[in-house]
């Protein structure tokens, strides 16, 4: 066992009792070889005997009618909160709907507004990630990829990518 | 848990009668829950009198316990220790009011005075039991009282239910909702804060003596 796992059995072997028989002779072993161990078992004796003096003398004990006394006090803050916990558990479902509803109009929007960007900026994407050779001599690209090109070129140019198309006399 | 608490717990009829009490309560049975309340009041006076250390307050303190115990108890789990449930309302509850009575400012502030080191200096070990005679266990309470004073109310309250209720590190760690490793540390530090305050009393006091003979 190695010094840390050692350590942390102290609590349990200042308890007696709480440890085996060949844990606590492991542990006893390990104590006379090692001081920080020892000394962090006599913080532990000695915090005890603290404590332990510290108790305070005989503290108050309940009056008769305490049991009566709580329920008493339980009837009364049941009258005030069972309104509060009956509009609560009311309010719980509608708010549970109204957060699904709204998630789906969320949802919905959200799908619209990509739906309508996606030809263009695909589109522009496309033509991104053509190799380098890209019109040079010998480059294969297909018929449709060509026809596209003077599109990009137009969304590239027109204002919504922040330019203006002058081969169109676009602004 | 505790010597009476241990009884219970290992008295499976005892055990029986419980969960039915609570199986009861849970239903809205108030006579029950008053049984209930009857069985734990004794104890719950006492763990909130250790925590706080002031009689004035146990029975408000107490009352609010009960009132929250019966509101909590749709959310206990029947398989889990009830003891360990009621530990842990009683606790939350004490720490509640000392942090309303800004106790910890108070404590954060406050050192053990030369006059309680000197005290505390002419006391026979710590480790030992309490001194028979009457006036010397007396001045040995006062004095490990006020040290138990200078110590953060949170630690001071895990020393008080491992030292005095006698839980295990499994009971607390089940009342705190914590690790096991992670309560050793925390008592182990809060070991460590008990044995500051001392050695910040003792250090005034070298101190003081050391400009008198100069």
């Amino acid at each position: 066992m190695s010094h840390r796992k050692f350590q942390s059995l102290l609590e349990e072997y200042a308890d007696e009792s709480l440890l085996d028989t060949k844990a606590s002779q492991e542990l006893e072993e390990h104590l006379r070889l090692c001081g920080e161990c020892r000394n962090q078992l006599s913080l532990i004796e000695w915090t005890r005997g603290i404590i332990r003096m510290a108790q305070p003398e005989e503290g108050p004990l309940p009056v008769p009618g305490f049991s009566r006394a709580v329920i008493h006090e339980l009837n009364k803050q049941d009258y005030l909160w069972r309104p509060l916990r009956l509009i609560a558990m009311r309010a719980i479902p509608v708010m549970a709907l109204l957060a699904v509803i709204l998630g789906v109009l969320a949802y919905q929007q959200a799908s619209s507004l990509f739906k309508q960007q996606t030809p263009e900026s695909a589109l522009v994407e496309t033509y991104a990630d053509l190799p380098s050779t890209w019109g040079q001599e010998g480059t294969v690209i297909s018929d449709t990829v060509f026809q596209d090109r003077d599109r990009v070129v137009d969304i590239l140019m027109e204002g919504r990518f922040g330019g203006t198309s002058e081969r169109n006399g676009k602004k | 848990m505790g010597e009476a608490a241990s009884i219970i717990m290992g008295n499976p009829i005892l055990v029986v009668a419980e969960t039915e009490l609570i199986r009861r309560c849970r239903s809205g049975d108030q006579a029950a829950f008053e049984s209930l309340v009857k069985k734990h009041e004794r104890r719950i006076f006492g763990l909130i009198h250790q925590i706080i250390r002031s009689s004035k307050d146990v029975e408000d303190i107490a009352q609010e316990v009960f009132v929250k115990l019966y509101f909590s108890l749709p959310q206990f789990r029947m398989d889990s220790s009830f003891d360990a449930w009621v530990y842990r309302i009683t606790v939350n509850q004490c720490y509640d009011f000392l942090r309303k009575e800004k106790r910890h400012a108070q404590v954060t502030m406050s050192e053990l005075t030369e006059e309680d080191a000197s005290r505390f200096e002419s006391l026979e070990s710590t480790t030992q039991p309490i001194p028979t005679d009457f006036g010397k266990a007396l001045e040995a309470r006062q004095i490990a009282d006020r040290l138990l004073s200078l110590i953060h109310p949170r630690d001071r309250m895990l020393l008080v239910l491992k030292e005095v209720e006698q839980l295990s590190i499994e009971e607390l760690a089940d009342i705190f909702r914590t690790s096991r490793s992670a309560i050793k540390l925390r008592l182990f530090r809060a070991r460590r804060q008990l044995q500051a305050a001392c050695e910040k009393g003792r250090k005034r006091l070298k101190r003081k003596s050391s400009h008198v003979t100069s």
